[in-house]
C-alpha cells in the first residue's frame, strides 16, 4: 500500500480508522495530555499526508508511524520543562474505577524508554526484533527496557515474553 | 500489574468521537507556521525551575541515540609542548545525512560556519540571555527535518524554525551560540554549542570553554534516583576549596572512550553508579554534570567521559547523600 495519494476526506479517513486510535494512545502516554496527544495526531497525519514514503505494506506503514509520532513526541519532551513534567490532564474521564486510574499513573510515570518499549509489546504485540527496528536500538536493548520496566510496573508478565 | 490490566486501561484512552473531523479540517488548513513557538514556551517554563536543569540530552547520552558521533582516538594530537598526546580523543564532525535521518528531527540545531550546534545540557534564563546576547550572527532557516537531504544542510539550517542567533558574551562563538527571540513582550532563548569536530586532550579542553573555574555562584546535586523519579529533593555543595580542587582535577581529567565505557556498562545500576551536578554560572547560565562511579564525569552532549584523580572525585562524590 502506498500512502503518496492521502488527501484530506480521501484515504485520510481510512488511515485515521486503522491508526488514529493506536497513535493516539502512543502520543497520550509520551505527552499526558489530551491536547498534546491531539497535536501530536496532527502533525504525524500531517507527514503521512505529504512526506510518506511508499510503503512495502501496511506492516510498513504502521511501524514508520509509530516512529514518526515517537520522534515528534521526543521532540517535544526535548524541552527541560516536559522531560520532568509528563502531566496527567483530563484524564479522570477515561476510567470508571480509581484502581485503573492508579495504574494508569504507575504507567504513566515509567521512564519514556520503558514506557515505548513495554506498550509496543505488550499492547501492540510486536516481536522483540520488530520494536528493535521500530525504534532503531539493538535487540538487546530492547530486552533490557522491557526488564526494567517489568519490574517499575510490576508487572507480573514473566512468562508471557514473545518475539 | 498483569497484561490484561495493561490492556484495559489502554483500551480506555480514545480520541474524541469529533477529532477525526478536527484533524480533517487541520490538514486541509495545513501552513508552515515560521517559529516552533511551542518548545520555546516551554522552555520558558522550565527556565523557573532549577530543578529541570540537566534532564535535557539524557536520552541523547546513550548510545541508542544515532546523532551521537562516534569517537576516535586521535593518537597524532600533539600538545604544546609537541609531545603526542596518548589520551587525546577525537569527536569526529558530525555528518547529519549519513546518520539516521529520522533522528535529526528530534533535537535542536543549527548549522553554523559548516558545523552542528546541537541543544546540549547548558541552559539559560531570559533575563540572562537579554545580558549575554552578542553579536547577531544571523537568522535561522527552518527546515531540517527528519526527511532532509544533503542538500537541506546550509548555513544556519536550523529544526527550531525561523529565529535569530546571536553570539553569547564571554564565550566563543565557535563553541556556544544562543538563539533569542521575543514575542509578547517575552524573551526565549537557547543554547546550542559545537561538541563535534574537536578534539580533547584533557577536561580543560571541553570545559574552559565552558569557562567553569571563579565562575560557579551555586552547585546544587541530587542522587540517581531522585533526579530519575524527577524529585525535587536536592543537595547544595558549597562552593569552596573543597570544589576548587574538584574543578582543577576536572580540568586536568584524561578523556575516555564514551563506547567502550558504554560496552562495558557504565549506563548500568544508575542509582548505584550516578549522581548529577547544577551548576549555575555567575553569569546565570546553567550546566550539568553526570557523576559516574569510577572516577568519571559527562557532559550531555559531549560523547567523551572524563575520568578524574580519584581523591578531588571522591571528595564530591561521597558529599552527595
Amino acid at each position: 500500500m502506498s500512502s503518496n495519494s492521502l488527501r484530506p476526506g480521501e484515504d485520510f479517513s481510512a488511515a485515521y480508522r486503522i491508526y488514529g486510535s493506536m497513535l493516539y494512545k502512543i502520543a497520550l502516554l509520551h505527552l499526558g495530555s489530551k491536547e498534546d496527544a491531539e497535536e501530536a495526531l496532527q502533525e504525524t497525519f500531517i507527514k503521512l499526508m505529504y512526506k510518506a514514503p511508499a510503503f512495502q505494506d501496511l506492516e510498513h506503514e504502521k511501524a514508520w508511524l509509530i516512529r514518526v509520532m515517537t520522534n515528534h513526541c521526543k521532540n517535544v519532551r526535548s524541552s527541560l520543562w516536559r522531560k520532568r513534567v509528563v502531566k496527567l490532564e483530563n484524564m479522570d474521564q477515561w476510567f470508571e474505577t480509581a484502581e485503573d486510574r492508579t495504574m494508569l499513573d504507575n504507567i504513566m510515570k515509567l521512564p519514556f524508554k520503558y514506557k515505548m518499549t513495554i506498550h509496543l509489546y505488550y499492547y501492540e504485540d510486536y516481536a522483540i526484533k520488530q520494536i528493535a527496528d521500530i525504534l532503531q536500538i539493538s535487540e538487546s536493548a530492547v530486552k533490557m527496557r522491557l526488564q526494567r520496566g517489568r519490574q517499575l510496573l510490576k508487572l507480573d508478565l514473566e512468562g508471557e515474553q514473545h518475539g | 500489574m498483569k497484561q490484561s490490566d495493561y490492556k484495559r486501561i489502554m483500551d480506555q484512552l480514545e480520541p474524541d468521537n469529533e477529532l477525526q473531523n478536527q484533524l480533517a479540517q487541520g490538514l486541509l488548513e495545513k501552513g508552515d507556521t515560521p517559529v516552533r513557538w511551542r518548545r520555546p514556551l516551554y522552555l520558558a517554563a522550565s527556565l523557573l525551575c532549577v530543578i529541570s536543569i540537566g534532564y535535557i540530552s539524557f536520552e541523547a547520552r546513550k548510545s541508542d541515540y544515532k546523532l551521537e558521533s562516534v569517537i576516535s582516538v586521535d593518537h597524532s594530537q600533539k600538545e604544546a609542548t609537541g609531545q603526542v598526546s596518548p589520551h587525546a580523543i577525537t569527536i569526529p564532525k558530525i555528518e547529519l545525512p549519513k546518520q539516521s535521518l529520522e533522528i535529526a528531527d528530534m533535537v535542536g540545531l543549527i548549522v553554523y560556519k559548516g558545523n552542528i550546534y546541537m541543544q546540549g545540557s547548558s541552559s539559560i534564563t531570559p533575563e540572562a540571555a537579554t545580558k549575554l546576547r552578542g553579536e547577531k550572527l544571523g537568522r535561522t532557516k527552518a527546515g531540517i527535518d527528519e526527511y532532509s537531504g544533503n542538500e537541506s544542510y546550509v548555513e544556519l539550517a536550523s529544526t527550531i524554525g525561523v529565529t535569530d542567533v546571536f553570539s553569547v558574551k564571554g564565550y566563543d562563538s565557535n563553541f556556544r551560540i544562543m538563539s533569542y527571540q521575543e514575542h509578547e513582550g517575552n524573551n526565549y532563548a537557547e543554547l546550542y554549542e559545537r561538541l563535534n569536530s574537536i578534539t580533547l586532550t584533557n577536561g580543560a579542553d571541553l570545559f574552559e570553554k565552558m569557562k567553569l573555574k571563579n565562575n560557579i555562584t551555586t552547585v546544587m546535586a541530587q542522587d540517581y534516583d531522585n533526579w530519575n523519579n524527577s524529585k525535587s529533593t536536592f543537595h547544595e555543595l558549597k562552593v569552596d576549596d573543597r570544589f576548587g580542587t574538584f574543578l582543577n582535577s576536572l580540568y586536568e581529567a584524561i578523556p575516555r572512550d564514551h563506547g567502550k565505557l558504554y560496552d562495558e556498562g557504565i549506563y548500568n545500576h544508575g542509582e548505584q553508579n550516578q549522581k548529577v551536578l547544577f551548576l549555575t554560572m555567575a553569569d546565570q547560565t546553567e550546566i550539568t554534570l553526570f557523576l559516574f562511579n569510577g572516577n568519571y564525569v559527562q557532559y550531555p552532549g559531549a560523547s567523551v567521559f572524563f575520568e578524574m584523580e580519584p581523591v578531588a572525585f571522591s571528595a564530591i562524590w561521597d558529599a552527595i547523600p
